[in-house]
């Protein structure tokens, strides 16, 4: 569930979970500044609607429906009351039992809460790996087929740019760097904080537009994923771009959805086999 | 008084169900029916009309009560009886057997004959020269000394003369297409724009595409449908200022064109062009409650579009084809047969009032471009688009349909105003014949739309942090009420353009969107400001997005554009999910998805899922190229052109719910149900399109228990009851489709959204019509009081 959040000040941000959002909200001093927006939505609502529109608890914890309600809906003459004595021992009793499963339940999560220890911080670095549909090839060959198939010589610029969008996971690397932290009692959960994803982009050209996507994993299930976007990725230096969020599982991954690079007359995407439809220059594209 | 209706086929192309009314009344006889065109070549012989299956065709009886009952074509006589130079009679006489007395006159080079092995009997025209002419027919029916007739013309013209014409009055967009009927002659697409430029320029206007409304970038075979009418009539009645013609495009009281620097500019030598005319918001549609302020010589009047429908569709069909007389010597003389891609939205009696109107005035038309009385010959007729896609297809991709008798496909075609959908019948001889036919007002504009609500949805609430903005008061205020301007039309494009290249642009956050800027370094105008100033909201975002195509922002924050596609979805599967009956289910060997709202991947992949729910997975739903010559737009008017489907102008054919097809055989044999009617087995309901009739509707409670026959006319549908061999019992079933289920809400909301920009009323939201689609139904149930217990007791 994602949400736009605004504290009142004006400025809004978007949240990628239930969790931080709630992190959010326990920051803000004057909740009833605060909106929320549900994705999938298309308004705000205040703090204190956004507590009522939570899912319902279960059915058991409901507040039980006085008698006359029922009365009303039914048509049913309401039903005689017990003697005064007996009702208020009765709610007193009520009050007594509610108050102790409250407190029951504080005391069970407390205890969840306070068991729940994170180990020191250690560095981690995972490279993105190299996509089924981008398979290595010999360009050579490939050169060559296309001359004998297409009768033509290609130039040399031409070489160089089917070599570059054929062998691209070569020359456009794609790194996340991040500290990880083990859970005390788990030795299979992992706390991945101040993540840093990089693109090193030697291609010589710069790429206008690239889509990366940074994969959550908990026991081989991709539990959450998130999109980054870079524009104008340079051929200089690498490209990085931060994130604050705080991931858990046990091993994040990366890869690029999508790239587009103007010059190269390069598109690269991750769930197509091809996007030119030509099996020697899958990746060629042009406006 | 008895009415009998008789089926004929025309041509080889056109089954026509006969009227035949009674002689007692002098005008009937004489009243001209019909008109057709008979395109023939030398020295062959070219069937004008037919009678087929002899041994049972029957002229059927359609009042209850009356001295006569249904007469069996094989208790009869027929001949051909000649009355003067161009008047025959096809008399056909009850003695009780049957016999076909052949003849053949010389002279006008018409035979009758009959063809034993085909069980059929022909009217048809030989000569070694094909001479031009033009004759009448009656078809009489001679019962006891008293007769019942119908009159009909039909002219003969040389095949390279004749033309036949297929117009796609879309609602958005429309084109034209022609093919000369002599043999080999390709389909030429006519471009309507050019022609309408040449004209105004002999007329000394000097313009470019670029400068009409009616320009479609994309494809230049397309005409927008930005019509105006004038508002100020002088010197003419409401009846007759539509079917003025004259040559001038730009004075006419129909102006077929609308420029882009009319709808900008304010003042025009003291009146601005909407102060003189009006642009018909999508005439197609047939809105209801709207009505043309006009004035007729300084007295207003309202001029209804609903009431005045079929006159005002003729009107512009004419023009349209008056400007391609006009502008090509060969369509001057000879014939032309005009087909017309009607939406299924058209009730049976649309099509039939639309018919008499374009014959009633084309005479005006033709003598409006000085062409001698007896020169041009022009026949009508109408088939359904989605039928015309289907057919289009089939002749495309004939190696991948191969169809049995009595398999169906199932063609959806969602364009860019309507949706319409059909189910077509193959028969033993593939040919086809329309079997289902429903749509809705809802498809591409609906898209437009919700990409428009979602980008200001964002703009006007989530950027600025607050809900005081209203994105429906933006809509009716800067946009509806605006009526076309430079800057709305900016707007709509840009629109457009995001909906067309959607899949390929690149999302962004909110932040990013919201930073959104053009590309001159001392600019402020960022998305994140347009709030602030909503006058200048629409021209400001189209400068913005001219710099940053390749963007959109993030269209799940709303998610008003999948709601959209759940709405259509939910349309298009609520429209077929009570024909699809389990017979009718097996029948379904293909599903064609046509129309450029499928170019929207989402919308397609989304309605192939459901499909797939309902039909099993593995049924076939293959897909145009939009590169193809043949593609989601074109292939309807490829279809009109194609041979293998018999025109009936019926707009469907009501089934047993229950029993589907498959008890009426008649249905599968060469359109034979036309002769033997189709039976609805005793208790069970009938679907006709989009509509449940159940049996114990209070209209058919002379029909319980019994069987329902159902009979084709030439303008209505009727439902009959025979007892003891005698018609007792005869109604209309308009009638009972009034009383009907099927009309559901969200169609309605999709229709006015549909309109726009065309409608200057508020619009309800696709937010809102979505969490309508998406409450559930809730079923009455008796309510149950449980008895309290111990516990509940204790908790209260």
């Amino acid at each position: 569930m994602k949400f736009l959040f605004n504290d009142g000040s004006g400025s809004t941000r978007e949240v990628y979970s239930e969790e931080e959002l709630n992190i959010l909200i326990n920051n803000v001093q004057q909740k009833e500044k605060i909106r929320i927006w549900k994705f999938n939505t298309s308004q705000w609502i205040t703090y204190a609607d956004y507590i009522r529109e939570r899912p319902a608890r279960p059915e058991r914890f409901k507040v039980p429906v006085p008698d006359e309600t029922i009365a009303l809906d039914t048509g049913h003459t309401p039903q005689r009351s017990a003697p005064g004595k007996f009702k208020k021992f009765l709610t007193t009793l009520k009050i007594v039992i509610i108050s102790a499963s409250i407190l029951g339940v504080i005391t069970l999560l407390a205890f969840v809460l306070l068991k729940k220890e994170w180990l020191d911080a250690a560095p981690g670095l995972v490279f993105a790996e190299r996509p089924v549909n981008s398979p290595p090839l010999n360009t050579d060959s490939l050169v060559t087929i296309i001359q004998q198939t297409e009768f033509r010589t290609l130039d040399k610029l031409t070489k160089t740019n089917l070599r570059l969008r054929n062998n691209w996971p070569d020359k456009i690397v794609l790194s996340l760097q991040y500290e990880k932290r083990q859970h005390a009692n788990d030795a299979t959960l992992f706390r991945f904080e101040n993540s840093a994803i990089s693109i090193e982009n030697t291609t010589g050209y710069e790429l206008d537009n690239a889509v990366v996507e940074l994969k959550v994993w908990k026991l081989h299930q991709n539990i959450r994923t998130d999109t980054f976007h870079f524009a104008a990725v340079s051929y200089v230096g690498p490209s990085v771009k931060y994130t604050v969020k705080q991931y858990e599982g046990d091993s994040l991954s990366v890869n690029f959805q999508k790239i587009r690079s103007y010059g190269l007359n390069f598109c690269y995407s991750y769930g197509l086999p091809s996007v030119s439809g030509n099996p020697n220059d899958k990746w060629f594209c042009k406006d | 008084m008895s009415l009998f209706y008789f089926p004929v086929l025309i041509r080889n192309d056109r089954y026509f169900v006969t009227r035949l009314d009674t002689d007692r009344v002098p005008q009937n006889r004489e009243e001209i029916d019909f008109n057709f065109v008979i395109y023939v070549q030398e020295r062959t012989s070219t069937p004008v009309l037919s009678i087929e299956n002899c041994r049972h065709a029957v002229l059927n009886q359609m009042r209850a009560d009356t001295a006569f009952q249904d007469i069996h074509l094989k208790d009869c006589e027929l001949s051909l009886v000649k009355h003067g130079e161009d008047t025959f009679e096809l008399l056909i006489k009850k003695t009780g057997s049957f016999i076909c007395h052949s003849h053949h006159d010389q002279e006008s080079g018409l035979h009758l004959s009959e063809h034993r092995a085909d069980d059929r009997i022909f009217l048809h025209y030989s000569r070694d020269r094909v001479v031009p002419q033009q004759f009448f027919l009656y078809i009489t029916l001679e019962i006891e000394g008293e007769t019942f007739s119908g009159k009909f013309q039909f002219a003969i013209v040389k095949s390279k003369e004749c033309h036949r014409v297929v117009i796609d009055f879309g609602s958005e967009a429309s084109q034209i297409g022609y093919k000369n009927c002599a043999v080999n002659s390709e389909i030429i697409h006519y471009d309507i724009l050019a022609n309408v430029m040449n004209s105004l320029y002999a007329n000394g206007v000097n313009s470019t595409r670029n400068d009409y409304l009616n320009n479609e970038a994309d494809d230049k075979f397309l005409y927008k449908t930005f019509y105006a009418i004038k508002k100020n009539i002088r010197g003419d009645t409401k009846e007759d200022f539509l079917f003025r013609f004259q040559d001038d495009l730009a004075t006419d009281a129909i102006r077929l064109f609308v420029t882009r620097n009319e709808v900008a500019a304010i003042n025009q030598g003291g009146q601005s062009f909407k102060d003189r005319y009006i642009i018909i918001p999508n005439l197609k549609l047939g809105i209801e409650n709207v009505s043309l302020h006009l004035s007729f010589d300084e007295r207003p009047e309202d001029y209804s579009i609903s009431t005045h429908k079929s006159e005002l569709i003729s009107a512009i069909l004419l023009r349209l084809l008056r400007l391609m007389i006009n502008t090509k010597s060969d369509f001057r003389k000879g014939g032309i047969i005009v087909t017309l891609l009607v939406p299924n939205m058209y009730t049976q009696h649309e099509v039939f009032s639309l018919l008499n109107e374009l014959s009633r005035q084309t005479g005006k038309m033709i003598s409006s471009l000085g062409i001698p009385e007896g020169t041009l010959h022009i026949e009508y007729e109408t088939i359904s688009e989605s039928d015309a896609a289907f057919m289009g297809y089939q002749l495309s991709h004939s190696s991948d349909v191969a169809f049995n008798n009595g398999d169906i496909s199932l063609i959806i075609d969602c364009g860019k105003g309507t949706t319409d959908i059909s189910m077509v019948l193959a028969d033993g001889n593939e040919n086809f014949s329309s079997f289902f036919r429903t749509g809705f007002a809802g498809a591409g504009n609906v898209l437009t739309y919700a990409f428009i609500e979602d980008f200001l949805t964002l703009v006007l609430k989530a950027l600025p942090g607050s809900n005081n903005l209203s994105v429906s008061d933006f809509i009716k205020k800067q946009l509806l009420d605006q009526n076309l301007t430079r800057d709305v039309l900016d707007f709509l494009q840009f629109v457009e353009n995001q909906k067309k290249t959607f899949n390929e642009l690149e999302t962004l956050s909110l932040q990013e969107f919201s930073d959104l800027k053009e590309s001159s370094e001392n600019s402020e105008r960022t998305i994140a400001n347009l709030h602030k100033d909503p006058s200048y909201l629409l021209q400001y975002t189209a400068d913005i997005f001219r710099d940053n195509r390749s963007r959109i922002w993030d269209p799940g924050i709303t998610g008003i554009i999948d709601k959209a596609i759940t709405c259509i979805t939910h349309c298009i599967i609520s429209s077929i999910k009570e024909v699809v009956t389990e017979d009718i289910r097996k029948r379904i060997k293909m599903v064609i998805l046509t129309g450029r709202a499928f170019y929207f991947d989402s919308l397609r992949s989304r309605v192939t899922d459901e499909l797939k729910n309902i039909l099993g997975s593995n049924i076939r739903i293959p897909r145009l190229s939009p590169h193809h010559a043949v593609n989601n737009k074109s292939v309807a008017i490829y279809g009109a052109f194609s041979g293998a489907y018999k025109i009936t102008d019926f707009t469907g054919i009501p089934i047993d719910r229950k029993e589907g097809i498959r008890k009426n055989k008649a249905l599968f044999d060469n359109n034979h149900y036309l002769y033997e009617g189709i039976k609805i087995q005793p208790d069970n309901d009938i679907i006709y399109n989009g509509f449940v009739i159940r049996r114990n509707n209070q209209s058919l409670r002379r029909f319980k228990h019994n069987t329902i026959d159902i009979y084709f006319t030439r303008d209505h549908i009727f439902i009959r009851r025979m007892e003891q061999q005698q018609v007792k019992y005869v109604i209309s079933l308009d009638s009972l489709i009034a009383a009907a289920t099927g009309t559901h809400i969200p169609i309605q909301d999709l229709k006015r959204i549909s309109m726009f920009p065309g409608l200057n009323e508020e619009i309800d939201t696709i937010d809102h019509i979505h969490s309508r689609i998406e409450e559930p139904v809730i079923h009455e149930e008796p309510v149950i009081v449980p008895k309290r217990n111990i516990l509940s007791r204790l908790f209260n």
